[in-house]
């Protein structure tokens, strides 16, 4: 006797395996057409696909289109294991006051008149007082929020905060003491900390969050202080330095190359306010230009489009982050005490970026004296 | 103890003898092999190529739990990388008959990789027209969809 056909054992149906093949095609079939795949497998592909190229995908057929519009797909997107969502955290700093608190971003219950999600900003901590996690330089990357090195004064040591736990341990030190001229930002999975340091061999280290351990990386060209301004984007660190945005590359031994700013950048490197990696396309905003977004592939700008509405001015002091897939603005309102977020959708359309305000509003509304001082995204996993 | 092997057959009615771990990675032949223990599994939609690669795959992502054998098991950052590489080297077509096998075999590894790998494609297309061409999909849109759509993706200037 042999098995009983497979089709028998699982639901899976499209195919039949028999015990007498009854097909004896030799000549190869012509490749398959992906919508010509079960639903199942064609939302499991496109769930991981990053939201910005889901007009793409509206354009290319029918059955695309109407699974790429259907609520099943933002259903799974929701569950899935890996999802980009993750959770905002805050830091705020009372003025005047050596006092500290973290909040987080949380969408709120759905109320019965409407169905749309709100978000709003809720307490996290308690108040904080330990230096190092507003002087030091800091990086989130996965639930951890890693701070390194020192201030003014060089320090080797290194903190981390489980966003999940809310556990803040010491790691191991560095191999040098940095100070917050430092850059540090996440590569592949782990902590890369370059410069703010004197020591000409060890000039950057690599801390894996696996294995808990430090190691050297090799470094040919010392890194020069840089604008807080940075990014990270397909494991390239983008800084601004002066009227360039720096490109430090740790797979290519380190060298650096520049990228232009659009029309040139100018003093201030054309009033940049903001730099953001949103699915692996950098975000920077300019006084002059609004909103821009660098493909890196084909090195040009491509302007981002439909944001009219939105003001330039409310952004000289805001904080930027990836949120679910897209970019979310944090700002104090007219009146400082509100938290106002724009959470914006970019497709990418022919040339150019095509914003869409998804969700805009007062998120907290805050004492006077509370200013933003770092913002993060978590996974939660 | 010499390892315990069985029998897949691919479409062209090649057989392929492996061990029974490697492809107890299926959940189908694992519930095959306990059903129908010492017999050959036809796979009839699987071609040989397809199948000597989801064979690879699952020789590679063994895990041996009792120790000393040979066969690979590797750190999952190796894992990974070699993972990365396996797609890359598949060309499109071969991709789908493979994201198939790992759906009717119930691989759900092999599954994740090759999703991930045609989600990316999707991603490195720079308009719906390649995304057409590299996943061979009809425009079956009429021309006034396609102006609706047109203008549904206009933006003022």
């Amino acid at each position: 006797m042999s098995p009983p056909p497979l089709k028998k054992t699982k639901k899976r149906s499209s195919l039949t395996a028999g015990v007498e093949p009854p097909q004896e095609d030799s000549i190869a079939p012509p490749s398959l057409s992906l919508t010509s795949l079960p639903d199942e497998i064609i939302f499991n592909c496109l769930t991981r696909v990053p939201r910005c190229y889901y007009q793409n995908l509206r354009s290319v057929s029918k059955t695309l289109r109407s699974l790429v519009n259907s609520p099943e797909l933002h259903r799974l997107r929701s569950f899935l294991p890996n999802k980009p969502k993750g959770s905002v955290y805050i830091l705020f700093h009372v003025d005047k006051t050596p006092l500290y608190f973290w909040f987080t971003l949380r969408e709120t219950e759905k109320t019965s008149t409407t169905t749309k999600i709100e978000y709003r900003l809720v307490p996290y901590s308690t108040p904080i007082r330990s230096k190092f996690m507003y002087r030091s330089c800091t990086i989130a990357l996965g639930p951890e929020i890693f701070f390194v090195g020192g201030y003014i004064k060089p320090s080797t040591k290194l903190w981390i905060l489980n966003t999940r736990s809310g556990d803040l341990t010491k790691g191991p030190n560095m191999n040098v003491a940095r100070t917050c001229e430092a850059v540090v930002e996440s590569i592949d999975g782990k902590v890369y900390v370059m410069g703010g340091c004197d020591d000409d061999d060890i000039h950057v280290e690599v801390f894996d969050p696996n294995s808990r351990e430090w190691t050297v990386a090799e470094s040919k060209k010392k890194l020069q202080p840089m604008r807080r301004l940075r990014a990270s984007v397909n494991g390239k660190v983008y800084m601004v330095k002066g009227e360039k945005i720096v490109v430090y590359d740790p797979s290519k031994g380190q060298r650096f190359k520049k990228v232009k700013m659009p029309s040139g950048g100018g003093r201030h490197g054309g009033g940049l306010f903001y730099m953001c990696a949103v699915a692996d396309v950098l975000y920077c905003y300019y006084f002059t230009h609004g909103l821009m977004g660098f493909d890196a592939k084909l090195k040009v700008w491509r302007r981002v489009v439909g944001l009219e509405k939105l003001g330039v001015a409310i952004f000289h002091n805001a904080a930027t982050v990836e949120y679910d897939g897209k970019l979310a603005i944090f700002w104090h309102g007219s009146s400082k005490k509100d938290i106002r977020c724009v959470l914006i959708m970019l497709d990418l359309i022919g040339d150019v970026i095509r914003g869409t305000i998804e969700w805009c509003g007062t998120v907290a509304i805050m004492p006077y004296n509370y200013s933003f001082y770092r913002c993060f995204a978590c996974s939660e996993d | 103890m010499s390892k315990k092997m069985i029998v897949l057959k691919s479409s062209e009615g090649v057989s392929f003898v492996v061990e029974e771990a490697v492809a107890r990675q299926s959940k189908i032949i694992s519930f095959l092999v306990e059903e129908f223990p010492d017999r050959e599994l036809p796979l009839t939609n699987m071609t040989s190529e397809i199948l000597r690669k989801t064979i690879e795959y699952c020789k590679k992502h063994v895990v041996e739990d009792d120790g000393g054998g040979d066969s690979s098991s590797s750190s999952s950052g190796d894992l990974k990388e070699w993972d990365v590489k396996f797609v890359a080297e598949i060309d499109q077509p071969r991709l789908m008959d493979l994201l198939m096998a790992a759906n009717y075999l119930d691989i759900p590894s092999l599954l994740d990789v090759t999703c991930q790998k045609v989600a990316d494609t999707i991603a490195a297309c720079n308009d719906e027209k390649e995304i057409r061409a590299t996943f061979n999909i009809e425009n079956d849109f009429t021309e006034e969809e396609v102006e609706a759509i047109r203008m549904e993706n206009q933006y003022p200037i």
